[in-house]
């Protein structure tokens, strides 16, 4: 890919396998590439179990990468450098699926915003504890709120703490791992407008990992479909949706059920058969070549490469640009 | 026209658990009607009482620390509150069916998938032979879409994958042929391509046997695809009870205009914000004495916080538990609709 003026992250052919069992490999995340400008969000989508969130941990250094380059801000990143972690963690904050798992329930909420700022030793107790009310006021929530402890709160308050952690080392990426599937509807777009609101004042750069498709295309400048490990699409929100290139993707957002009758009594579903197959034996060639409809010899044996079909619209399949849905 | 038949009518349902910190007034107040061959959606956030309502009509909430404060719910026109335990575990294990949103919580791990099922239909039909109903359990499973049904058959739940025992568990409801099918949440922690499936599945199922069917979901998108008749609920009432197309296309309740707005629309990107409702949900140990939207509510008025809105009807049987619809309410726009608002 070429290098773009306000790219902030380059990954390169990333790969995370896993060894589980005698000679096998899981291969979580496989050959994945994308690129992320400043202050814009990539949306990555997939079924369960197909590497998003495995992904985003990769890209944080929580899992070590089996294979594959990340360059911040065009500098290439050594995972083997000392305190590569911490200089990650400067960068690169995330905010979990779980608001009920994510907080350390002894700690106050003051202790776990200033988390960070304590093991760095750069701060006086009173300026952490200035600067902690101020973020739990960017986030909603008030100065009292401090000494509280994660149980005294809701569901959405406590994912707004998870927001205000992550902002802590006001870091220029946020990798947000599934942070609305815990919540109700009306808490959602609570937590949506924040994400949005401090994107805009901090010009932050989100990595929006989700299975609510609707609310990844509503935040998304960019989205990657993942399948079995695999980018099956990447590119630029609205042409992804509005003209999907590969099967999976078209098949992927046809299943998408629209909050109104009228629309969805008259859609065409695209039903795909059967159910993901093992990652660990994962079919030979293209691996959606079990489930396609629009399979012929050569998805079976041949692995299809990533091309960019149309202007930043890449897509993995041996047909992308002959089929017409 | 069409004749319905009324098979579940529920009636002014209170349902209350005891807990250390007081009574939970759960359910205060349901009212529905379902008709043979119909879906009723009852959606809501965590927490409204959508679940126990409709484990309450089975008897199947824990009755050690909950009880029926006041209510009646006829299925068939028998008062089920009323009827003994034999009656009872007949109603369950034939004409009543539920199925979760976990199948692990309704199949036994330690029991082979066809076993369950072939038990569950001796259960209905006790003088059936086996071989029958082991053949009829095989046909089932087929119908539900499972490959080599017959192998399957012998198998145990571990052994079938998360979309499969989905359909195991719609197959352990549906093979006794009920009359009402009670679903709670069945496709909230599926993907959406296998919601897709489930949905066609349960939808082809509804039409070959005439089921009544409950959907008790969160999703809109979903009882958007399957729901006759929607009843919103909030805080443990009924907020508004319509035809599935009128709720969407012409919400009446502050609250359903809250959720709608809330939801991104297609083709919208972040330029246009959403519209959360603000606020959460109020306490069920105290709930206020008025509507219990009040104090999230951007219509809100003086009588809405100390009195309880009467049910205001329109023309289409479409029915809503709000002050905007009195006579001396203040002229509000519909955002949705654009429109005054009107019954």
């Amino acid at each position: 890919m070429i290098h773009k003026e306000h790219e902030i992250l380059r990954v390169e052919h990333l790969s995370k396998h896993f060894k589980v069992g005698y000679k096998k490999v899981l291969k979580a995340v496989d050959d994945v590439c994308f690129s992320l400008n400043r202050g814009e969000t990539l949306g990555i989508v997939g079924e369960s179990g197909c590497g998003k969130t495995t992904l985003g941990r990769t890209v944080m250094n929580i899992y070590q990468p089996t294979s594959g380059n990340m360059y911040l801000e065009n500098n290439l990143l050594n995972p083997n450098e000392r305190g590569y972690q911490r200089k990650l963690a400067d960068k690169i904050q995330m905010v979990f699926q779980d608001p009920y798992a994510s907080l350390n329930p002894r700690m106050t909420v003051g202790d776990i915003i200033a988390e960070g700022w304590a093991f760095r030793n750069k701060m006086s107790k009173q300026e952490m504890r200035d600067r902690t009310v101020e973020l739990l006021k960017t986030v909603g929530l008030n100065s009292e709120h401090a000494n509280r402890f994660p149980h005294e709160f809701s569901g959405g308050q406590r994912q707004r703490i998870g927001i205000s952690r992550a902002l802590s080392m006001e870091p220029d990426i946020i990798i947000c791992d599934e942070p609305i599937s815990a919540l109700d509807v009306s808490v959602q777009a609570q937590v949506m407008n924040l994400l949005i609101q401090l994107q805009q004042t901090r010009k932050l750069t989100y990595i929006f990992i989700a299975h609510d498709l609707s609310m990844v295309r509503y935040i998304s400048k960019n989205i990657l479909v993942m399948y079995l490990g695999s980018q099956m699409e990447f590119g630029p929100s609205n042409d992804v949706y509005r003209r999907p290139l590969h099967p999976y993707t078209k098949a992927l957002f046809s299943a998408i059920p629209v909050p109104n009758p009228r629309i969805e009594q008259k859609r065409q579903r695209i039903l795909l058969e059967g159910e993901i197959p093992s990652p660990i034996n994962l079919p030979q060639g293209c691996k959606f070549s079990t489930r396609c409809k629009y399979v012929q010899d050569i998805c079976r044996t041949e692995l299809p490469k990533t091309e960019e079909i149309r202007p930043g619209h890449y897509c993995a399949c041996h047909f992308a640009r002959t089929l017409q849905y | 026209m069409k004749e319905y038949k009324k098979i579940l009518q529920i009636d002014d349902l209170h349902f209350s658990f005891k807990t250390y910190a007081g009574e939970v007034q759960a359910v205060r107040g349901v009212s529905l009607l379902i008709n043979r061959g119909e879906t009723l959606g009852l959606v809501g956030e965590s927490g409204c009482g959508k679940s126990v309502t409709a484990k309450s009509i089975v008897k199947l909430n824990a009755i050690e620390n909950g009880w029926y404060k006041s209510g009646h719910i006829y299925f068939n026109e028998k008062d089920l509150l009323k009827v003994n335990d034999k009656e009872l575990h007949r109603i369950r294990a034939k004409e009543i069916r539920m199925i979760f949103q976990d199948p692990m919580t309704c199949l036994n791990p330690t029991m082979k998938v066809g076993k369950q099922i072939t038990e569950g239909i001796i259960n209905a039909h006790p003088a059936m032979p086996k071989k029958e109903a082991e053949k009829i359990a095989i046909g089932t499973l087929t119908k539900m879409g499972i490959a080599n049904a017959k192998e399957r058959f012998n198998h145990y739940p571990h052994q079938y994958s998360g979309g499969m025992r989905q359909r195991a568990m719609i197959a352990l409801a549906m093979a006794v042929n009920p009359q009402l099918l009670i679903a709670d949440e069945p496709t909230t922690a599926l993907d959406v391509t296998l919601q897709a499936q489930i949905l066609a599945l349960i939808k082809d199922l509804q039409k070959m046997y005439d089921t009544a069917i409950i959907m008790i979901t969160h999703d809109l998108g979903v009882v958007a695809n399957i729901a006759t008749n929607i009843a919103v609920m909030y805080a443990g009432k009924i907020m508004e009870y319509g035809a599935s197309d009128q709720v969407f296309n012409n919400p009446l309740h502050p609250y359903t205009w809250g959720i709608l707005k809330s939801i991104p629309p297609i083709d919208a990107d972040c330029s246009t914000p959403l519209t959360p409702i603000i606020g959460t949900p109020p306490d069920l140990f105290d709930p206020p004495v008025g509507c219990p939207f009040a104090a999230r509510c951007p219509h809100v008025m003086h009588v809405c916080r100390n009195a309880y809105p009467h049910n205001f009807r329109t023309a289409d049987d479409q029915q809503v538990n709000c002050w905007l619809y009195h006579e001396y309410a203040p002229d509000t726009n519909n955002p949705i609709t654009g429109k005054r608002v009107a019954l």
